[in-house]
């Protein structure tokens, strides 16, 4: 037992293993949007961030991309720095008629794809003339 | 010689230091001065800063990282001649086979940046690696510029 009275002051035992959040701030990586007529593709440069630190969601017609940049290592000095200590993260209004069970994403040297396919009645169809 | 200092005195005092602040507004944006070419100073940076670049200091060699989503490890070359790094490499950025472009932010583009090192590094220990869009390039410093520790004896 700490002699210490105040909790404040007194050690914590998980302090050593709880990894600390910390609080960035946040960047829109630059994106492309394309489309065809099955679904809508999202592509996004997301330099830094590895597969297991990126996260998607899908959420009441939003797609919201975020990653976390991997940071250099503390033991170094930056003599020059071009790019901001920030994460990604980036929101996007996804029109109605996208087929969010099946949204998939992948990431591959830096650049996130997001295909968003569409419902298979929004599809355009060809429909066969019967003769009479 | 004192002479008192008047209410009339400080309003011109502020009025002067309100003109040092106009004249400084706008050559130094960001407080304390922020070196050129970097993050920290937001002018000299533009969207054709491509690829963003990243060198840190690691005592005995040099970090030099370069953010590069969407190349390959064949699409670079890198060239390092006396203390002069030159990057240079091609990112295509094409639409997809069948699909129509709503929004273009990422550019396709061919890029050469040269660096002009801090510090005489050795041409043979130079290795780059990629990985998740970003190349990391180490530099092994020479002897000469590596930094040393320096004992200091007690003088008798």
């Amino acid at each position: 037992m700490t002699p210490d009275t105040k909790m404040a002051n007194r050690p914590d035992p998980q302090a050593e293993k709880t990894e600390k959040i910390e609080q960035r701030p946040a960047v829109a990586p630059p994106v492309d949007v394309f489309e065809n007529e099955n679904e809508l593709l999202v592509v996004a440069d997301l330099p830094g961030v590895a597969q297991d630190q990126m996260s998607i969601h899908f959420d009441k017609g939003r797609l919201t991309i975020e990653g976390r940049v991997r940071q250099p290592s503390k033991a170094w000095t930056a003599r020059h720095t071009e790019t901001p200590p920030a994460d990604y993260r980036r929101t996007f209004l996804v029109p109605q008629g996208i087929d969010a069970e099946h949204i998939s994403a992948e990431l591959a040297q830096g650049v996130l794809t997001v295909h968003l396919p569409k419902h298979a009645s929004l599809k355009p169809r060809k429909i066969q003339v019967q003769a009479g | 010689m004192l002479t008192r200092y008047t209410p009339f005195d400080r309003t011109v005092a502020l009025m002067d230091e309100w003109r040092r602040r106009m004249d400084r507004a706008f050559s130094d944006w960001s407080y304390p001065v922020a070196p050129a070419g970097t993050f920290d100073d937001p002018w000299s940076l533009s969207e054709a800063t491509w690829p963003r670049v990243n060198l840190h200091d690691a005592g005995q060699g040099l970090f030099l990282t370069a953010e590069v989503p969407g190349m390959s490890a064949g699409d670079f070359q890198i060239q390092l001649e006396n203390d002069v790094l030159t990057l240079s490499g091609e990112r295509p950025a094409k639409v997809p086979e069948g699909f129509k472009a709503h929004r273009r932010e990422r550019p396709s583009l061919s890029f050469t940046r040269s660096f002009n090192l801090p510090f005489k590094v050795d041409p043979e220990k130079v290795a780059a690696t990629l990985k998740d869009g970003v190349l990391t390039i180490e530099l092994q410093k020479l002897p000469e510029a590596q930094p040393r520790r320096i004992a200091v004896r007690t003088g008798n």
